[in-house]
């Protein structure tokens, strides 16, 4: 296959570097003070002498790093999720959380935090949150899909409407489990709908990186496929595209990413909407450029705005799924406006 | 060559088309032609295998359309359909480009090569970084005919396959209205089966090997154009009188004579008791 | 010489495990209730957020609220000791915390006197305090071994639990609020269910109760106690009619700190008139 680049604009292998400068300056910044070359000399010291225990060490390999590597996993894979799902419904507009996702997984944890003193031994494991709100968030999707599936074809104007119906549904739930909990449960819940890179930690890390390779794998698999689907089901059908297998891998492969991403970090929303829009504009239309860019701009953007979260009010943090919001709005309408005027 | 057996279709407990029998022959055009509502588009939507028949069967090659595999299919049969549903900005190109989708033994260089010679056909060469949303109704048409040929490379290689229009020429103007027949012809000189579904009559005359007249869900008639353009048919399925005028060294012309109205004002439109008409030169 | 001996001695002392700790971080208000108790809130360098007390002065810093801390954001302040409830959280960053060495000590959250008294205990051998921790623990101690009977006839108490905004909840059994009407010699005016539930008209005549309890910043979030007359229902109970309502401080009724003793006889000195 060959690559080509849209001619105006660099190509977006120039946002590797970019990330690399990002993941270095995240990982010297905080409100623990490491300079960047007491970070070089901690990396030196534990490639030269092992494992090291000094504070600084701990802070930086236990803590730091794995919240900017997760923090950078985290946005390409909602970044990613963010272009599947504006392909399955032709829309720009279009967001991982139309399909109930995030709500499921909401719904999900906020029962968890409830009910924890009903079942202790089972609900009280550190595991059982985020692998409930993994699996509340696709139990949703799945109800949302299953019901769109008509006569061996799924209506994607269909899975819309059913998406919003079981948002509405899940908000409800929500709602009442609200009503039902203490000012402890109350905050909590909160606070995990918030979204935060904090708990974050090697494991964790290397867990999301791994299963994540599979659909950005597949996902660069079928660019091709998801490039004719954006010009029309019937058309695309006419050119070979096995049409209801492409919507299928998409919601699956995307709602993998996102669902695991929610159930370690909490709701953090917008990315999914505001990077792949970002992408098209700086690096083109086709999924051969947009697949790539959006993943790495997702790493980017994440962490440079987690360095905004631990540091605006440390040692105290702010909230990264209220910061994504507040700071992908304005920066997406300022690029609007400058692509418009040079167009 | 595709063949049509015995098909029939309904949607709705309403019976949409039936008694189809139809052969689409390599090197032929075939044109379908009727009213609206007629089945037409019914029709190409069965050709295209968007539809599945309730009866009867599709069969390309020897091999029913059922058994086919999709992207072995995408190789042999392109398909313009009315409209584009266009969302996204991609350039002209990038389009023309997704017709690349099932070939398999195209080079780089021949596939560019497709493209540019698919973009100069329809005239769109000068556009081709031109984003497809901001293309007008006639170009867009044009641009989903060349990505058509670029799906077609391997088939016209071959000299077998099939190309499925519907309305192509609806929106465009006239110039471009002759590059398309033109290329119509081109496609099936290549070897190519063309069917295209055609509203006005004289377009149908000049261009089609085989006419058929699809008339309540039923083919009416099919043969050549001699065999079933009859003034009287026609007049009596359009509603309408309709004549067939001849020109030397011009194309035939099937005009309908003006309306009989008492009017003080003489119409300066009226030429000879008909409606002033264009002519069209033979090729 | 004589300097140089002092440093001597002060660097042995520094190298010892149970060094004295002058950067402490505290989690929870229970924690940090007794910190303050014990006289050694001069040495916070870090309290959470519903650790609000006025003798912490104001340039503590806050590390967020002790179910959602920042593990590094707790490590920049350069702790020596971080004290904390067992349910301070989220269990990855009390991890991390750990991996750091920082001396970490955890005490139970429970509401009980029982666990008030462990959690001074704990905290007094922590801080080297253990005179004052005694002195706080007598009243403690003295309750646990000899219990005040109920009081007779012992009122039905009702408590209400308002947040600003949202509905008003009552508390069955098993809450820090029931504990502390039952310590008080009372009873709880609902024993059907566990937990918290929002206040309903009927359940609050089914409930009959005699007095209503609750916090001085959840009355004023209901709007005052004409609001609270005017709850539907009310007026159909005897708390109601007579219009008897006990209201304390929410960190004095629940905190379960070292006046808990004080904050039983408050209430039942107030269920009694």
């Amino acid at each position: 296959m060959r690559l080509h680049f849209v001619s105006k604009y660099p190509g977006w292998w120039l946002l590797i570097p970019l990330l690399i400068c990002t993941l270095f300056l995240a990982l010297s910044v905080g409100a623990y003070p490491l300079h960047p070359a007491k970070v070089a000399d901690v990396f030196r010291r534990v490639l030269f002498q092992g494992s090291q225990t000094d504070i600084d060490a701990v802070v930086l390999l236990s803590i730091r790093l794995p919240r900017v590597l997760f923090g950078a996993l985290a946005g390409a894979g909602l970044a990613l999720g963010g272009v599947c799902m504006q392909t399955l419904f032709r829309n720009p507009l279009a967001d991982p959380g139309l399909m109930g996702l995030s709500s499921g997984a909401a719904l999900a944890a906020a029962a968890v935090t409830l009910f924890s003193s009903a079942a202790p031994t089972l609900l009280a494991h550190p595991l059982s949150m985020p692998l409930s709100a993994f699996i509340g968030g696709l139990a949703i999707t799945s109800l949302v899909y299953r019901i769109s599936h008509q006569s061996g074809k799924v209506r994607v104007d269909a899975m819309l409407l059913m998406g919003i119906a079981m948002n509405a549904l899940c908000g409800a739930l929500i709602g009442l489990l609200l009503v039902m909990a203490d000012d402890a449960q109350l905050r909590n819940i909160t606070f995990w709908s918030f979204g935060s890179l904090g708990r974050a930690d090697l494991k964790s890390t290397a867990l999301l990186g791994g299963i994540m390779l599979l659909p950005v794998w597949g996902i660069w698999r079928i660019r091709d496929a998801m490039n004719v689907l954006l010009i029309g089901e019937a058309d695309a059908a006419s050119m070979g595209v096995q049409v209801e297998k492409l919507k299928f891998c998409l919601v699956t492969l995307s709602c993998l990413m996102v669902g695991l991403v929610v159930a370690m970090a909490g709701l953090i929303g917008f990315v999914g909407l505001v990077i792949p829009h970002i992408a098209r504009i700086l690096f083109g239309v086709s999924h051969q450029s947009l697949v790539p860019s959006s993943v790495l701009l997702g790493a980017i953007f994440l962490p440079l705005v987690d360095i905004f979260c631990r540091t605006a009010v440390a040692p105290s943090e702010l909230p990264i799924g209220m910061m994504t919001a507040l700071l992908g709005t304005p920066f997406f309408i300022f690029l609007l406006l400058r692509t418009r005027s040079v167009a | 060559m595709m063949v049509l057996q015995n098909i029939q279709v309904s949607r709705s407990k309403r019976c949409i088309l039936s008694a189809i029998n139809l052969k689409l022959t390599p090197g032929e055009v075939t044109i379908v032609i009727g009213v609206n509502g007629a089945g037409k588009s019914s029709l190409v939507r069965l050709l295209s295998g968007e539809w599945q028949p309730d009866a009867g069967n599709i069969s390309w090659q020897g091999t029913p359309l059922s058994s086919a595999p999709p992207l072995d299919m995408a190789r042999s049969r392109a398909v313009v359909n009315q409209q584009a549903d266009l969302r996204f900005d991609f350039t002209v190109r990038e389009v023309v480009e997704m017709g690349r989708f099932p070939l398999r033994q195209t080079s780089p260089a021949q596939l560019e090569l497709s493209i540019d010679t698919a973009l100069e056909e329809v005239d769109l060469l000068r556009h081709a970084h031109k984003k497809c949303t901001r293309l007008s109704g006639g170009e867009q048409k044009r641009m989903l005919l060349a990505r058509a040929m670029v799906q077609l490379t391997e088939a016209r290689t071959a000299g077998e396959g099939v190309l499925i229009l519907d309305e192509p020429t609806a929106h465009l103007d006239l110039r471009h209205q002759e590059l398309l027949l033109q290329s119509m012809r081109n496609r099936a000189a290549e070897g190519l089966a063309v069917f295209a579904v055609l509203h006005d009559l004289n377009h149908a005359a000049r261009v089609a090997d085989q006419l058929v007249i699809v008339h309540h869900g039923c083919i009416l008639k099919s043969g050549t154009v001699d065999d079933v353009m009859d003034p009287e048919l026609l007049s009596g399925i359009y509603g309408i009188p309709l004549e067939r005028v001849d020109t030397p060294g011009h194309c035939p012309n099937w005009i309908s004579p003006a309306p009989q109205k008492k009017s003080s004002i003489p119409n300066p439109n009226l030429q000879n008791n008909h409606e002033k008409h264009l002519l069209i030169p033979t090729p | 010489m004589n300097y140089t001996v002092l440093c001597f001695i002060y660097t042995l002392c520094a190298f010892h495990h149970t060094a004295f700790s002058d950067r402490i971080v505290s989690l929870g208000s229970a924690v940090t209730e007794i910190v303050v108790a014990l006289d050694a809130d001069d040495q916070l360098v870090g309290v959470d957020d519903s650790s609000l007390f006025p003798e912490i002065p104001q340039e503590v810093p806050t590390v967020g609220y002790y179910r959602m801390v920042s593990a590094e954001g707790i490590l920049s302040v350069r702790p020596n000791l971080i004290l904390s409830t067992e349910d301070a959280g989220p269990p990855e960053a009390i991890q991390k915390i750990k991996n750091s060495r920082v001396p970490f000590v955890q005490v139970t959250a429970e509401k009980s006197l029982q666990a008030t008294a462990e959690r001074i205990r704990t905290l007094g051998e922590t801080l080297h305090k253990e005179e004052a921790a005694e002195e706080l623990l007598v009243p403690i101690e003295n309750r646990i071994a000899h219990p005040l009977p109920p009081l007779d006839p012992a009122p039905r108490v009702l408590f209400i639990f308002a947040r600003g905004g949202g509905s008003p909840s009552v508390s069955g059994k098993g809450t820090g609020a029931d504990y502390m009407i039952q310590l008080a010699g009372a009873q709880n005016a609902v024993t059907a269910f566990k937990g918290y539930r929002p206040l309903t008209a009927e359940g609050l005549i089914i409930s009959q109760p005699d007095v209503i309890l609750i916090t001085q910043e959840g009355l004023e979030a209901m709007g005052g106690e004409k609001a609270l007359w005017a709850l539907p229902g009310m007026a159909n109970t005897p708390a109601g009619t007579h219009k008897r309502c006990v209201v304390m401080e929410t960190v004095f009724l629940l905190g379960f700190g070292p006046n808990v003793v004080e904050a039983a006889d408050y209430l039942r000195n107030g269920l009694e008139l």
